[in-house]
């Protein structure tokens, strides 16, 4: 599943180390996430998406 | 790796090696008391004393594991399905060998493979996504 997640993180400046700790989960799933070799749970896509303050197919999509 | 993830691997390995020590010394004594000359219930707590401290690693182990995050249970998951179908693969193998002349092995070295094939994958979960 594709994401704009780097791009949203970039916007803000943070790194992964910095998303990771606001989501509470680690880099390494941050980093799998990015680079799509991991699909978010809902719950944690949830978070995702009220941390960037967009809906959740704004930010994954096919 | 990072500081907070290199804080709790410090923090994990500090219980661990201290439970996992405490493990391998009261085995080291319940190997001496099976034949030492002591009767009696100090025997029996001297053989049984390595259970309390196994326990503890089991619990400790059981609670690492949900301190993970979802990616990082998968991960452990698959790693240890890996690691479980390619040691019971490679002791087949070694089997049908050793009935073709090969050293017969301690069935340690299963374990020794198991551990091996699952840290090595641990290990290259935590160097990536650098």
């Amino acid at each position: 599943m594709k994401n704009i997640v780097p791009e949203l993180r970039a916007e803000r400046g943070w790194t992964q180390a910095e998303l990771a700790k606001k989501l509470h989960v680690s880099r390494q799933t941050v980093n799998a996430i990015e680079t799509g070799r991991y699909d978010a749970s809902l719950p944690l896509a949830f978070a995702i998406a009220e941390l960037f303050q967009k809906r959740i197919e704004e930010i994954f999509c096919r | 790796m990072e500081l907070e993830s290199r804080q709790m691997l410090v923090g994990w390995l500090r219980y661990f090696g201290l439970t996992l020590a405490l493990y391998l010394a009261a085995l080291a004594l319940s190997i001496w008391a099976i034949d030492a000359r002591i009767a009696g219930a100090e025997r029996t707590l001297l053989i049984l004393a390595p259970i309390l401290p196994g326990m503890a690693l089991i619990w400790l182990t059981i609670r690492s594991y949900r301190r993970c995050d979802e990616f990082i249970r998968l991960r452990i998951l698959q790693s240890a399905s890996v690691a479980a179908v390619v040691t019971a693969v490679a002791a087949l193998i070694y089997f049908f060998l050793e009935l073709l002349g090969l050293p017969r092995l301690s069935a340690a070295w299963t374990s020794n493979l198991l551990w091996m094939v699952f840290v090595v994958q641990m290990v290259k979960l935590l160097a990536t996504g650098k």
